[in-house]
């Protein structure tokens, strides 16, 4: 008898492999980033299919959706490339590349199903440590605090990547006209009202992500979101990396990070949380963590869909 | 156990997906949506390995992974969509292939 949940999980993953299908291979590329916005939430339920709430967060807001909105923008700077036909690898090849995968794909479904029956992880650690890292939700547990470095060198990456989208956005100079939004009533108004909701809401995620899901990237996905809304209705924000306030937006969370690492340094080692008061310095880090990532996701954006204002600053911060 | 060969499957095959798009097409777009699927593919399968224990919650270690593995993710993709719409706004074609370039624009 097939129970009622593996009929679900079945159509789910029929449904992923499908839109992935027709994602990749649609002759409009348009098409195939609104399929890939579609897969990505469709994703999201697997994730919860698969007891991740955290995961799932993460990838509606990140994953599905600002990924989206950089290919979006991309796209729309691009313009011309949009009906292009899919051309590719000649004839031969073609049929070449797809035995080659196929080959690959079936020696990895044989390792997956052998990797399906066993068993371990690092579960029971986190869980008998639990206490002692400051927070309730195991995976805000391993990203803040038991694998603390990871994070770090995370949004140093974060940062990284908003160097570079910007040092390239320079190097164009002024060949590149930002984009010229037509003004939306609507969206403006709409602007207004979600604004002081969505930083609420990332405020909440970081405050409960200590003992529910969520946490300082769900935060800092939701403020990136309210970001992309407000450079879409054009507001006048410039968000140029050379103005003094916005740089340090851009790096408070890996400063924060990195200064409260090493000061904890003065009583034991790099990150090594004192369990007295573990839990107020990880809420301090996660909240410069969630502005910066907040930040840098919308400067991203701009980079991208290249609504950066090349010529004159107009001041104001985002928020 | 079923359902974790489930799920491991299909992360495989959207790997695999994305792994041929991302040989087959030559637009610099299309290749970075190809690396999307394949980095979602991989993310499926250590998700399904996490849960793969029946009965306990799942291991929260490699949740912990995806989660920065998704972060990453969308920053490679900023950076590889701010370089196609550089080389774009430099010579006129998305693709890396010299002989579809427009004549080139020299700034």
């Amino acid at each position: 008898m097939i129970e009622l949940p593996s009929v679900f999980d079945g159509l789910l993953s029929l449904s992923l492999v499908l839109l992935a299908w027709f994602a990749l291979h649609s002759k409009d590329l348009f098409l195939g980033i609104v399929l890939f916005v579609m897969f990505g939430i469709l994703v999201a339920v697997a994730w919860l299919r698969l007891h991740a709430p955290d995961i799932a967060l993460t990838e509606v807001a990140l994953g599905a959706g600002l990924t989206g909105a950089l290919f979006l923008g991309t796209l729309g700077r691009t313009e011309v490339v949009r009906r292009d036909r899919g051309q590719g690898l000649p004839g031969g090849r073609h049929l070449l590349t797809t035995v080659l995968v196929s080959g690959l794909g079936i020696v990895l479904c044989v390792i997956t199903a052998r990797l399906a029956a066993g068993g371990g992880g690092m579960g029971d650690l986190v869980r008998v440590r639990l206490e002692e890292s400051g927070v309730e939700n195991p995976v805000t547990a391993v990203i803040l605090n038991f694998r603390g470095y990871d994070t770090l060198f995370e949004i140093g990456v974060l940062f990284l990547a908003l160097l570079g989208a910007h040092a390239l956005h320079q190097a164009a100079g002024a060949s590149t006209e930002s984009l010229r939004l037509p003004r939306d009533s609507m969206l403006v108004i709409f602007v207004h009202i979600m604004t002081p909701v969505l930083i609420l809401t990332a405020a909440y995620l970081v405050w409960v992500g200590d003992h529910r899901p969520g946490g300082a990237f769900q935060a800092g996905a939701i403020l990136g979101g309210a970001g992309v809304i407000i450079l879409l209705a054009g507001v006048p924000v410039s968000l140029r990396v050379d103005h003094f306030r916005l740089r340090l937006v851009g790096v408070l969370g890996f400063a924060v990070f990195l200064v409260t690492g090493t000061c904890l340094m003065v009583n034991g080692r790099f990150l090594e949380y004192p369990v007295a008061h573990v839990k107020w310095l990880l809420l301090v880090v996660e909240l410069a963590c969630a502005l910066s990532i907040g930040f840098i996701l919308s400067s991203l954006f701009a980079a991208c869909a290249s609504l950066l204002h090349p010529s004159g600053e107009r001041g104001g911060r985002r928020d | 156990m079923t359902d974790v060969i489930l799920h491991g499957v299909t992360g495989v095959l959207i790997f695999c997906l994305g792994l041929r798009a991302l040989f087959v097409y030559e637009n610099l777009l299309r290749k970075t949506l190809a690396l999307n699927f394949m980095g979602t593919g991989v993310l499926m399968f250590i998700m399904a390995m996490a849960d793969r224990v029946p009965g306990s919650p799942p291991d929260p270690v490699p949740h912990a992974i995806v989660l920065t593995s998704i972060v990453v993710a969308v920053c490679a993709t900023a950076l590889l969509l701010a370089l196609a719409g550089h080389l774009h706004a430099l010579t006129g074609s998305a693709t890396l292939e010299a002989d579809d370039a427009a004549p080139e624009a020299n700034p």
